[in-house]
Formats: C-alpha cells, structure tokens, sequence
C-alpha cells in the first residue's frame, strides 16, 4: 500500500465495559491504518466487537460508559487528546457514520430535511436556506426521487433502502474525509444491498473519501473491500489485501468463515462452538476452543502477534505462522477439508475480480 | 445474561410447583400450614359471632379482655397472606433470597428504609398491647417534649421542671401531649398500626382483585376484555380523591370502611399489569409447552402467570401503600377521618397551637413522611433488584 | 370520542351513587320532624315529592343528565347562591396558583429529570431522586403547616391569611400564593422528574442518539432535541395523568391549609355542610377538568408524534 502517512491510525485499542459480571473487553489491543481513498473491511461474526472498535474512533459509544484506551490519531492528530469540541468537530465533520438498522437510525420526530440541515450547520456556517438547498442535493444525489417534494417528509414515510439513502446524504453533507459503515446494509432487501453498495461506491469515487466498513457478510467485503481485517473475540486474527484474504486465507478462523460461504468447500456446516465470554477470556488464541488445528502453544500466554506470511501486507495471529511451526500443516488440512480455497467460486466472489 | 443454571436468579424462575401444593391429598407443610391458620382464624370469627354475645370481649373466656373487630380479623387475614406468600417464599429459596439481599443490600437508602418500615410495623402490631389508648387528661395539656419547654402559661400542670416561667419536658411524655393532653408517643404508636393496616390491607384487596381482573381479561378476550379494561380506563379516569371523598361523603367514615375504599378503586394498574403479562407470557415458549403437556389453564395462571407478574405488582404496590396512607392521613386531616388515633388527625389538631405547641403537628407529619419517604425508596430499590432486565438492557 | 362516553358514564355513575345511597337530607329531615311530634315518614315523603324523587327512574335520570349538561346545576343552600355562580367564584382562586402551579412543575420536572438523565447513576442524579422522594414523600398539608408557620408567622414575610380583595397581577397577590404554589409544585415535580428521567433514560441507548453524536451534536443537543421530543409522547401521557391524580386532593387540601375560597375549599364546604348540589356542582367541575386534561393528551399525543394520525385515534 501507499508508504505515506495513514488517514487514520489505531495503536493498541482496547474497549472495555463495566457490568455486573465483571470487566467485558470487547475490543483487545486493535492495531490498523486506513489510507486515502482506500476502503477497509472489518469482518467477523457478531460479538466479535467490530461495531465497539468502530464506534471507538470517534468514541459516540452510548452507555453503559465504555472506556476506551490506545491511541488513535487521525491525520496525525491524536483523537484522545482532543477537547469534547473539537472531538464533535471530528464526529460528522471529517468522520462521518451510517449505522446498520436505517429504521432506528433516523429520529422519527424530525423530517429528513431537518436532520440533514442539522447535520450540515453543525460543521459549517451556513444559512437555513443554504443549508436546505444542499441538503436537497444531497437527497438527489443519493437517489431520492423528488426530493424537494420529500424534505419535509418523515423517516417513517421512507422505506429502508430509502432511509439509508438518507442516512447515507446525511453523512455526507459535511464532506467528511472517511466514512465509518457499520453494516449499512445487512437490515435490507439484497436488491436494494447492491443499490447501496453501488452508490457507496459511487460516492467514494466522486469525494475521495476512504470507508471503514464493518460488516460479517464476506460477499459485501469481496464487494466492495480493499483491504479486510478479520475481528474475532475483539482480536485482529488475520489482516490483508482483499485477493489475498479470499484466495490465501492463512487463519484457520478466516478459513472456517470461507468455508461458510454458498459454494464453498462441501458443507455449510457453520463453525462450531460459540465465542469465549468477554469477562473472561481464555488464556491463548482466542479461537483455540474451536480450532480444528488447535495444539497445546495455542492455548497458553496470550493472542499470538501477528506474523507476516510472506505475500505482502498479509499477517496472522497464528502459532502456525511463528518460529518453529510450519504453516503448510494447517494450509494442507484446509485444502483436504474444504477443497479449492483459491478457487473462489460464488458469483459474488467473483465480483471482486472487477474491483 | 448470564444467569447461574443451577439456581434461579429471579421470581421468574421460580419453580412454583414447590411452592405450591401439588394436589389434593399430598399437602405440603406450607400448604398445611396455611389451610390450619386460616381455619383457626375462621373458627374464630364464627365463635365470635355467633356464641360470644355481641358487646363482650372476644378472648373473655380467658381473661384477656380485648375486643377483636372485623377490622382485626380481615388484617390478621392480610398477615397471614403475606406471610405465606413472601415469607415463606423466601424462605424456601434461600439462593433466591441471597441473590436479591444481596443486590438490595447495596442501596443503603433502601436498607434503612426497609429497618424503619420493619420498626415501624413491629411496634405498631406490639405497641398498642402494651400501651393504653390515648387518653384525654386535661391536666396534662400542652406538655412539651423531652428536653424542650413551653412558656408556663400554656400548661396546666407542668410534669417536669419549672424554670424562668418555663415547663421543660420530661421522659413521662417523650413526645409531649396534645391540647386535650394525649400523650404523643401513644398516638404516634397507634398511628404507626393504622398506617400500617390501611396500607397492607388495602395493598392485599388490590392484588386479589389486580389479578383476578388480569388474568381473567387476558385470558377471556374479546368482549369481556374489552368491557373489563374499559372500566379500569374510566376507573382512572375519575379523580381517585374526588372519588374516595364523595364515598365517604355517602357512607360516613370508619377504618374498615377507608381500607375497602382504597383497595376496590385502586386495582386499575395492576390488573394492566397482569394482563399485558399474561398476553405476553402466553405467547412464550413454556407456557406453550405447559399447554401441550396438557396443563388445565388453572394450573398455568397460578403457577407461571402470577409469580411471573409479582415483580411488577410488587413494585406497583410499593408506590401505592403509601399513597394510600398519606390519603388516609389527608382524610384524617380534613376532618372525614375515622374516629381513630391516627397521625393526621393530630395534625390537624395541632395546627391552631402551632405558635407555641410547635411538636403537635410536627411530630406526626416527621413520622407520616419519613414512612412515605421510606417506602419510596424501598419501592424504587425493589424496581432495580427486581427487575434485573432494566439494567442488562442497557448494556447489550 | 371515547371522552365524552367516559364524561357520560361518569356523570351517570356519579347519579346512581349519589340516588341510590340513602339520602342523609330526607333521614334528617324524618328525625326532625320526629323530634317535632310530627309524623317523620309524612315529612320524608313530601321532600322526596319536592325533589321529585318519586317519578320513575329514568325520568329522574332524564332530567339530572338534561340539567347537567345545560349547566343547571341547582341552588347551593350552605351558600345561597345558584352553584353554577359559586364554582365560577371559586375558579377563579383556584386558576389563580393552577396555572403557575402546572407550569412550574412542567418546567423544572421535565428540566431535573434531563438532568438526571445526563448524569445518570451519579451522585447528581442521587441528589435527583433524594429531592424528588422528597417532594413526593412530604404530606402537603404538613408542609404547607409549617412553611406558614416559619415564614407567616415567625418570620413575617407573607401573610398568613388570604386576601380576596387584591388584584391578580399584584405584588401582595404574588406573596400570598408564593407559599401554595410552591408547597404544589415541591409535591408534584418530583413525579415528573421521575417520569422525565425514566422516559429520557430509555431513548439514550437508542440507534438515533448515536447517528446525533456521530453528526457532531453536543450533550446538550442531545438532550433537548434528540430525546426530549421522543421522549415528550410517552412523557405528556404520565404528565397529565400524574398532574390531574394530584390535582384534586392537593387543592383541596392546599386551599384549606392556606384559606384560599377556592374550588377545593368549595367542595369541602359543601362536603361538610352536606349541600349535595354544591357537592355535585363542585365534583362535575373536577370531573370535567380531569376529560378535558385526558382529550388535550391525546391531542398532544398526535402533535408530538408524526407517526400518529388524527385518523388511528
């Protein structure tokens, strides 16, 4: 990837709640840069913390109070330090956000219009008219039809698709420099997903801007990704280029979520087991319980580091990948269990291919 | 969350089916218990009306010359209910318990208001065994609390010492006396067992009735449904003072008379509440596997259904008790109160002395709001130990 | 719609409760004309022939509802004067502290329990719930008691009785409705502060609250605009049912502390000296008022929430 400096770059974050039953890390020592233009794809099954690290960047992570440690500096400039104004300045000004359930995500008692309007003159001086001439624009360009007639309309007058296009106009009215997706279309139709997808796409395009994408569905990420990071038990188990990920998976984990796409290998069988309880995590990997290669290193110390495979920019949280292990074991038992892993052959998968 | 499988971490979870008798003919001591209280208290209420002649003393026959009322053998009744439904609940699961103590225990509000409610109900049942009535003695008008003093020329008599034209209080009357020289601890005392039998009393009408109406218009529907929960919606509609003033207004006011008022006008929220449970119970899963199972209806109201609901009507009470004595104290207050000791009587009484007989009035409102306050408290702990979902919600 | 079959019903249960209870005027009546050496049941019957109890029923009820809701509400004997002009003298002291009573209370309840929403489970929010058990815990009437007391009497900073001859928008008018206003308000903020709290406290968590603080709102921002106005739909229903449950017993109760002549006092007065038509008079008014406070909430219900149609109600 490009050798200057990252959009945005997280040290080390680590989330945690205070509960009842103890300390609930949901997010553990996270480590990733997002560059110009560059689109990331956090994946992993739910629970896996990917919303928490998302929501961590610009910390609009509602109660119970979470606290967030780490560093994160976007453009340089260390988000933790800032001062509560200048962290709302950052929120929807230079970050932007759409979320996953476009139904709650709109405040029912405002019209569209009014939220939109809102969001702009939060970041820019602007008049009322101004203001709502933009946000008009915006509504055209995100493919509300009429959309001066619908400014004034309510979000419970929208459809879903619909109303994620809205939220979509009202992450852009103030020109943010990234957008933080957090599965913005797992609560839709799949005819409308792909509409917004495009028009995410579109967007990116037109604006420059980079995308942070969350989501657990690998046919988004080979959608739309660049590069993909791979969230389980709020651990990086496995980050790389979107091709590498999907041809090379080297984590047994990322192997198991492949193996759980249509097409691929000859069972949908899912992954067994559950997730660890994030009190109290397991000493080691923290997928070890329900590793199919897991051997006595796996379940001592802590998470592996991550370890270069030798394709560039691919690394892996994984003994097998360390000194003294041979990675081919587990790529082999791949390849006898699950069959042509390179091969990618859904339709979907194969969409990456035009990227 | 989480919750320990091998005990049960709410009254939701309760297994009922210990706790209740499982039929006819194999009772279990609690069941047996229940049946031989409430059968000793009925052969009572029978020998009392019917062979003890109507003015003399219920216990005469022993020496004990006290005069049981209705009034007494419905509240024993109310006891007796509240025993074996709370109590000994509790008392059978002890894990249970543990776990809600143990949440409680945190609220240090709560726990002090849980010590003075528990004082306050155990002098008020023992205190009036023990002390007389309060009484009129002119003589001992306007005597000052301990430690206080009043300018000589309001008493009669001063019981304590007399100093620069001064009476002081003694430990005689603690609390000092009335204008008609009642002694206020007494007062305060018997108060305490009126406030306490208007609130339980009234509290266990409306639970009876609360969830009878429910389950019945949960588990009817239609039409019957419909008329029962209208009738809690203008039942609510109508002015609940307005209504209990313009009852008392018609039927004159005795205790017994208050109590029944309160608790046939006040059952409105929580039949709500049992109905929308049961609704939503009835769609959940083990209720629906009860019913397969071939459980009769009976059986899955009283064991799933209203120890399911308990929580809310436990909470909803605790917000009505003392709303139900601050009436009664209004009431008393106003002058439509019945011919009782009850605290707002004498604060109405004390109000004309005020300029000098400051402890009159105060006394009894410190007492009748710290009640209130403590009941306040102990419901909104209740709320948060009893409901543990309002929590866990917020954390997912 | 629903409202005026519920003021119909009521009006109706107020009649069968008042016809079919026994009539204490006619029993005194007997006992006196039994004192007299006349004949008591004679006498019993000829009121009862006055007052027309002796036509059948429905024709009784007839007329009761037809003078109920022309507004011929009979003749107050305790005050000899029609009841209609007695409730209409006595509003005007009772909308006198009402008005600043149900704003004030709107005002800082809504405003503590935001507050308390803000700070949830910190001591503010303690010091919160403490202030508003308070409020709700201490008897009214005690407090009114001893507030005029410490300042009517001791202090000498408000007079300690009710002046009806001074004008509305005075400075003397002011001083005396300081304390009942506030013994009202201390009484019924706190209710609303709970309500305000646990309403505000459940849209925190919400989807849109976070898309607020993603667009770069402030806290509060957040709290006036983001939750408050969803919030407002729940909280108008337990507003209004909170405020019209208090309403009655504290301004009969307030009144009487304060000597204020007006409704509740009214009520009283006619409670006491057994003046059935004021009694009635004076209870329709309340009952009224309690319609009237229902239907306005439901109005306000379809205002605050543009999910709701005139047309679903």
């Amino acid at each position: 990837m490009s050798t200057n400096e990252p959009l945005l770059s997280v040290r080390d974050l680590t989330t945690t709640f205070t509960t009842d039953e103890g300390t609930l890390t949901a997010v553990d020592g996270l480590d990733f840069d997002i560059h110009e233009g560059e689109t990331v794809c956090i994946v992993g099954e739910s629970g896996s913390g990917k919303t928490v690290a998302s929501e961590s960047i610009t910390r609009i992570l509602s109660m119970p109070p979470a606290h967030i440690d780490g560093e994160v500096r976007f453009r340089g400039q260390d988000v933790g330090a800032l001062s509560d104004g200048a962290l709302r300045d950052l929120r929807g000004g230079e970050i932007g956000h759409i979320f996953q359930n476009p139904q709650d995500a709109l405040n029912h008692c405002y019209s569209v219009g009014w939220q939109i309007v809102e969001a702009i003159q939060f970041h820019d001086d602007v008049s009322k008219a101004e203001a709502r001439e933009r946000a008009i624009e915006l509504l055209d360009r995100v493919g509300i039809p009429e959309a001066t007639a619908r400014f004034d309309d309510y979000p419970h007058e929208f459809s879903g698709g619909m109303k994620q296009r809205v939220m979509i106009a009202m992450a852009l009215a103030p020109e943010p420099d990234l957008l933080i997706a957090d599965e913005p279309t797992t609560a839709l139709d799949v005819t409308i997903q792909s509409q917004i997808l495009d028009l995410l796409e579109d967007i990116q395009e037109e604006f420059g801007m980079s995308i942070l994408f969350i989501t657990h569905d690998l046919g988004v990420v080979a959608e739309v990704a660049d590069r993909v990071l791979v969230m389980y038990a709020g651990k990086l188990m496995e980050e790389g280029d979107v091709y590498t990920i999907f041809k090379e998976p080297a984590h047994p984990y990322t192997q198991a979520l492949m193996e759980c796409l249509p097409g691929r290998g000859e069972s949908t069988k899912g992954i067994q087991g559950s997730l660890p309880d994030p009190t109290n995590p397991p000493d080691g990997c923290r997928f070890a319980d329900r590793c199919p290669h897991a051997v006595e290193d796996c379940k001592k110390g802590e998470q592996p580091t991550l370890y270069d495979t030798g394709t560039a920019d691919h690394r892996v949280s994984c003994v097998y990948y360390g000194p003294g292990y041979d990675e081919s074991r587990i790529l082999d038992a791949e390849l006898s269990t699950g069959g042509a892993a390179g091969n990618g052959g859904t339709e979907r998968t194969g969409g990456m291919n035009d990227d | 969350m989480a919750a320990d499988d091998s005990t049960p971490t709410r009254f939701e979870d309760i297994d009922w089916t210990d706790v209740e008798p499982s039929g006819r003919l194999d009772l279990s001591p609690k069941a047996l218990g229940m049946l031989v209280s409430t059968t000793l208290l009925a052969v009572l209420f029978l020998y009392d009306y019917f062979v003890v002649p109507k003015n003399n003393d219920t216990f005469e026959a022993i020496g004990w010359a006290y005069q049981v009322t209705q009034l007494d053998y419905f509240f024993a009744l109310t006891l007796l209910a509240i025993f074996f439904f709370t109590v000994v609940p509790l008392f059978e699961n002890p894990h249970l318990t543990r776990y809600y103590w143990d949440r409680f225990k945190q609220n240090r509000p709560a726990m002090l208001s849980l010590g003075f409610l528990l004082a306050t109900f155990f002098i008020g049942m023992v205190g009036p065994l023990v002390l007389s009535k309060p009484e009129l003695s002119l003589f001992a008008k306007y005597q000052p609390p301990v430690y206080t003093s009043v300018p000589k020329s309001a008493v009669i008599e001063c019981t304590g010492r007399v100093s620069d034209g001064m009476c002081h209080g003694t430990w005689q009357y603690p609390f000092g006396t009335t204008g008609g020289g009642k002694d206020i601890l007494n007062i305060i005392v018997y108060g305490m067992q009126v406030s306490m039998k208007v609130g339980l009393m009234s509290a266990f009408i409306v639970t009876v009735i609360g969830s009878l109406v429910g389950t019945v218009a949960a588990y009817s529907g239609g039409l019957v449904d419909e008329f029962l929960m209208r009738y809690v919606d203008i039942q609510q509609t109508f002015p609940s003072f307005l209504l209990f003033l313009l009852l008392t207004y018609q039927f004159g006011g005795s205790l017994l008379l208050f109590i029944a008022i309160f608790g046939f006008f006040s059952w409105g929220n929580t039949a709500r509440y049992v109905r929308s449970n049961a609704l939503q119970k009835t769609e959940e899963e083990y209720i629906k596997s009860a019913k397969a199972t071939g459980g009769s209806t009976w059986l899955i109201i009283r064991r799933h259904l209203v120890p399911n609901t308990a929580s809310s009507i436990i909470t909803d009470l605790s917000l009505l008790i003392p709303s139900f004595i601050l009436f009664e104290a209004a009431f008393a207050f106003l002058g439509f109160g019945a011919d009782v000791p009850s605290w707002g009587r004498t604060i109405a009484a004390g109000r004309a002395d005020l300029s000098f007989a400051w402890w009159i009035s105060t006394i009894p409102g410190v007492f009748l709001f710290v009640t209130i306050l403590a009941f306040n408290y102990l419901g909104d702990a209740l709320l948060d130990a009893l409901n543990p979902q309002a929590d866990t919600e917020s954390e997912s | 719609m629903w409202a005026v079959v519920v003021t119909f019903i009521i009006v109706s249960l107020t009649w069968a409760l008042l016809r079919f209870t026994p009539d204490r005027d006619i029993i005194q009546a007997g006992q006196a004309a039994a004192q007299a050496g006349q004949n008591a049941t004679a006498e019993q019957e000829r009121l009862r022939e006055l007052r027309g109890l002796n036509e059948p029923l429905w024709v009784q009820y007839g007329s009761y509802m037809e003078n109920v809701f022309t507004l011929d509400w009979g003749f107050s004997e305790s005050r000899s004067q029609p009841v209609t002009e007695a409730v209409w003298t006595s509003l005007y002291y009772t909308v006198q502290y009402s008005v600043p009573w149900t704003i004030l209370t709107l005002f800082f309840g809504t405003a503590a329990g935001l507050y308390s929403t803000a700070h949830q489970y910190s001591w503010k929010d303690n010091l919160m719930t403490f202030l508003a058990f308070f409020g709700f815990s201490i008897p009214n009437f005690w407090f009114g008691i001893i507030l005029l007391l410490v300042f009517g009497v001791v202090l000498g900073w408000v007079p300690i009785t009710y002046q009806t001859d001074v004008g509305v928008f005075t400075w003397a008018n002011v001083k005396q409705l300081i304390l009942p206003v506030f013994v009202l308000v201390t009484g019924s903020v706190g209710g609303i502060q709970r309500v305000a709290r646990n309403e505000s406290a459940e849209y925190l968590n919400t989807d849109f609250v976070k898309t607020a603080r993603a667009k770069g709102a402030n806290s509060q921002r957040i709290l006036t605009r983001h939750i408050l106005r969803p919030a407002s739909v729940p909280m108008s229903t337990t507003y209004v049912g909170t405020l019209l449950a208090l309403f009655t017993g504290s301004s009969v109760l307030v009144e009487t502390v304060f000597s204020i002549p007006g409704l509740g006092r009214l009520l009283l007065q006619g409670l006491t000296s057994q003046d059935t038509p004021l009694v009635l008079g004076t209870s329709f008014v309340f009952i009224f008022l309690t319609i009237i406070g229902n239907l306005l909430q439901d109005i306000v219900y379809t205002l605050l929430d543009p999910r709701i149609d005139y047309g679903d109600r």
